[in-house]
């Protein structure tokens, strides 16, 4: 497992060393800049600079608009949308000011605590994990890693995009989550049609084809062909109706917590599914009849040997074809018939 | 079919563990940083960079993984937060409701204030005289010459030297004249109300003048000043003379209202009574008063210190001002009652008096008490020099003093 320490990352998305060539604001930023300063509000016990807060707003803005040079009014678009209070506190921390320390262990800490121990859950030990996950987010933040040759503060990677508590989380988060992959060893998949399909893939029948002689090569026809139309479906469809079916299927959530992780309520969410999941049936077979140039008898054929086998739970939204088709199509028997029917 | 929960962990943060460990996924190049997760979750980034990372985020376990994580955490700060309100919002009404109530009920009684001046001033006046302190010398408006028939000349009257200012609070406590029948007592220290002649005010209004000191502050007059205050052709009795608020300590304690048998009835058809503001009564002339915007028909009583001020109400209320009758606060009240006298020895001390032998007394300044009358009759007057000390006067020109407190009475000469 590759795993990318948060420096690394942190290198090939922002960091210090590459805001230290940020460029500096031209003469037309001068009251965005004095706009956000002011919103900031930062208290003078802070010590920070507004030249200082005018440094870390470069480099928020090189990292925003890494590769492209941005106009004046897009710069001064998204200077409004900062957190300016946080970043002040973040810069002022990142300095090493002992007011602003006190200020964020009073304001942050608790929630921090709180936080983790959401996060790392009640399990045994969870306490004990909790308390070190957030303790070990203290000393990076306060800069005891070095990078470099030089002490660096993790602060140094916040730009104000978000509120400080937010990014505090996500800190938390990736923490967290780098932790349990690096107690398992996996083997890297290489797939190119997304995380979705190579679970679908890794759980097909394939594998069982491959250790059955006795398997129906038909069927392995079947579903590499459905696999390749469900790849094509889900191609197609909007990030957002791709994300929230990733939610469901992949990762097994609650509406509810989809419905947080999207900004949506929960019986939006379950409608959306619904809708969506109906739209990428259509679209796959559509393309097994463009692409494959399979009849509908086929289609169905191929949509049989994928109910209850097939890891997607698509057996109960696969619905009948629709009347005219299925007046022409041959009689089934038997519990496919039965399975389709359901 | 509709999508549910049929068969999901219950268990976010163990539902989180078991994906992450059973995951294939790898960290992919491209995977963003906490950053834009964060900006994520704020709903931050713009439409392009969402889309372009919502896609990312379908193929890869490792960025759900992470987000779901922040969910967790967002999903508890928002469970603190909601605790925190929870205990917050009670402890805000608690504080709030007292706060509302109480200027809920000031705004009531300051409404109910003026409509019961409004009242007043549709009643006969009875006796409204309220004159700030004067100097003993100070000037009074001519009073009318009193009858012939009056046994004794109160004390002569000084001229009034200037009208009172109508800005003064006390001004603007209008008191229609009125008259008291003046009854030459035969102790001179005692009456000698000089009669008051309401004088207009630049308002047009008739109010209270100035009046001497020493004999009071308001004129009783005698009864054809009386008459003529409220009814040219009214004869009051020999009543009581009409005394006026004076609180000094050796004044004499004065009634507002001064009310002979009938007159009540009389002045119920006189207004409004007008004045003769310039030359004060004359024997046969109705006296009238004009009324003023602000016209109060209230009896004042003062106190030895110009703040401190009683007033009677319709006969029925007694409010106390401290701050120079600006402002009254309502400290008792009978519906039944018709009190139309007081005398305030001292800023906390205060005996009223009324008819049915109504006899108040306050020693505190807030609490009234009734004490027991010497007899079941009309009083029109007081005079009290403590809270011990005291002599009412009834209608009938009797008097009645006691010294302690009203617990006994004897007849005074």
């Amino acid at each position: 497992m590759t795993y990318r320490p948060l420096t690394a990352v942190a290198a090939s998305t922002g960091a210090p060393g590459v805001a230290a060539c940020a460029p500096r604001f031209p003469a037309s930023l001068a009251n965005a800049v004095e706009r956000a300063w002011r919103k900031a509000a930062a208290p003078t016990d802070w010590d920070l600079t507004r030249e200082e807060f005018q440094a870390a707003l470069e480099r928020g803005v090189a990292k925003r608009f890494a590769g492209a040079a941005p106009d004046a009014k897009k710069t001064e678009a998204y200077l409004e949308t900062l957190h300016a209070g946080d970043l002040a506190l973040a810069v002022a921390c990142s300095k090493g000011c002992a007011a602003a320390w006190d200020f964020f262990m009073a304001e942050f800490r608790p929630e921090l605590y709180r936080a983790a121990r959401a996060i790392v859950g009640t399990a045994a030990g969870g306490e004990v994990a909790a308390r070190e996950l957030a303790d070990s987010l203290y000393a990076n933040l306060y800069g005891l890693r070095e990078s470099g040759g030089r002490q660096q503060s993790l602060f140094e990677y916040f730009h104000g995009r978000s509120k400080l508590s937010t990014w505090l989380h996500a800190v938390l988060a990736q923490r967290h989550v780098d932790e349990i992959r690096r107690a398992r060893a996996i083997e890297p998949l290489e797939d190119e049609t997304g995380e979705v399909i190579a679970e679908a893939e890794r759980a097909s029948p394939r594998a069982a084809q491959a250790s059955s002689p006795d398997a129906d090569p038909e069927r392995a026809n079947y579903f590499a062909a459905l696999q390749a139309a469900l790849t094509a479906a889900l191609g197609a469809l909007d990030a957002h109706d791709r994300l929230r079916l990733a939610y469901y299927y992949a990762d097994d959530r609650t509406l509810a917590e989809i419905g947080r992780l999207l900004g949506e309520h929960e019986a939006t969410v379950s409608r959306k599914l619904d809708r969506t999941r109906r739209d990428v049936r259509s679209q796959a077979e559509k393309w097994l009849r463009g692409s494959k140039r399979w009849s509908d008898a086929q289609v169905r054929a191929c949509l049989d040997c994928a109910a209850g086998e097939w890891p997607f739970d698509l057996s109960a939204q696969l619905k009948p074809v629709g009347a005219a088709d299925a007046a022409r199509a041959p009689a089934a028997a038997g519990p496919k018939t039965a399975a389709r029917k359901i | 079919m509709p999508v549910d929960d049929q068969g999901r962990e219950k268990d976010p943060a163990a539902n989180l563990r078991r994906r992450t460990l059973a995951s294939s996924a790898n960290i992919a190049e491209a995977c963003p940083d906490p950053e834009i997760l964060a900006a994520y979750a704020d709903r931050a980034l713009d439409a392009g960079e969402t889309a372009r990372y919502e896609l990312h985020f379908s193929q890869c376990a490792h960025c759900r993984d992470q987000l779901a994580a922040m969910d967790l955490a967002a999903v508890s700060v928002a469970i603190a937060q909601a605790r925190r309100m929870r205990w917050v919002w009670p402890w805000t009404w608690f504080v709030l409701a007292p706060v509302t109530s109480a200027l809920l009920i000031a705004a009531i009684l300051i409404a109910r204030r003026p409509a019961t001046n409004r009242a007043l001033e549709q009643q006969t006046p009875l006796v409204a005289m309220q004159t700030p302190s004067q100097p003993a010398d100070a000037a009074v408006p001519e009073a009318a010459p009193m009858d012939a028939t009056t046994p004794a000349t109160p004390e002569p009257r000084a001229k009034k030297s200037a009208p009172p200012k109508p800005a003064t609070p006390l001004s603007r406590e209008r008191t229609p004249a009125f008259a008291g029948p003046i009854e030459p007592a035969p102790d001179t220290t005692v009456a000698v109300q000089a009669e008051r002649a309401p004088v207009a005010d630049k308002a047009g209004g008739a109010r209270v003048g100035d009046l001497p000191r020493g004999g009071g502050n308001n004129s009783a007059a005698n009864s054809k000043s009386q008459t003529v205050t409220v009814d040219s052709s009214a004869q009051t009795p020999k009543a009581a003379p009409p005394l006026v608020a004076d609180g000094a300590a050796n004044g004499i304690a004065s009634a507002g209202a001064a009310p002979a048998p009938t007159a009540p009835a009389r002045l119920a058809k006189q207004q409004p009574a007008t004045l003769n503001a310039t030359n004060g009564f004359a024997a046969s002339e109705t006296v009238s008063v004009e009324p003023a915007l602000d016209r109060d028909v209230n009896t004042i009583v003062r106190s030895p210190d110009p703040q401190i001020l009683w007033r009677i109400s319709r006969g029925q209320f007694v409010e106390r001002s401290s701050d120079a009758g600006q402002t009254w606060r309502a400290q008792w009240t009978s519906v039944n009652a018709h009190v139309v006298a007081g005398s305030a020895p001292s800023v906390e001390t205060c005996w009223i008096v009324g008819r049915g032998g109504i006899v108040l007394l306050t020693t505190d300044g807030k609490k009234w008490r009734t004490i027991e009358p010497p007899a079941s009759t009309d009083f029109v007057g007081v005079r009290a020099s403590d809270a011990s000390s005291a002599t009412v006067i009834s209608t009938d020109g009797h008097k009645f003093e006691t010294s302690d407190g009203g617990k006994h009475w004897t007849a005074a000469p």
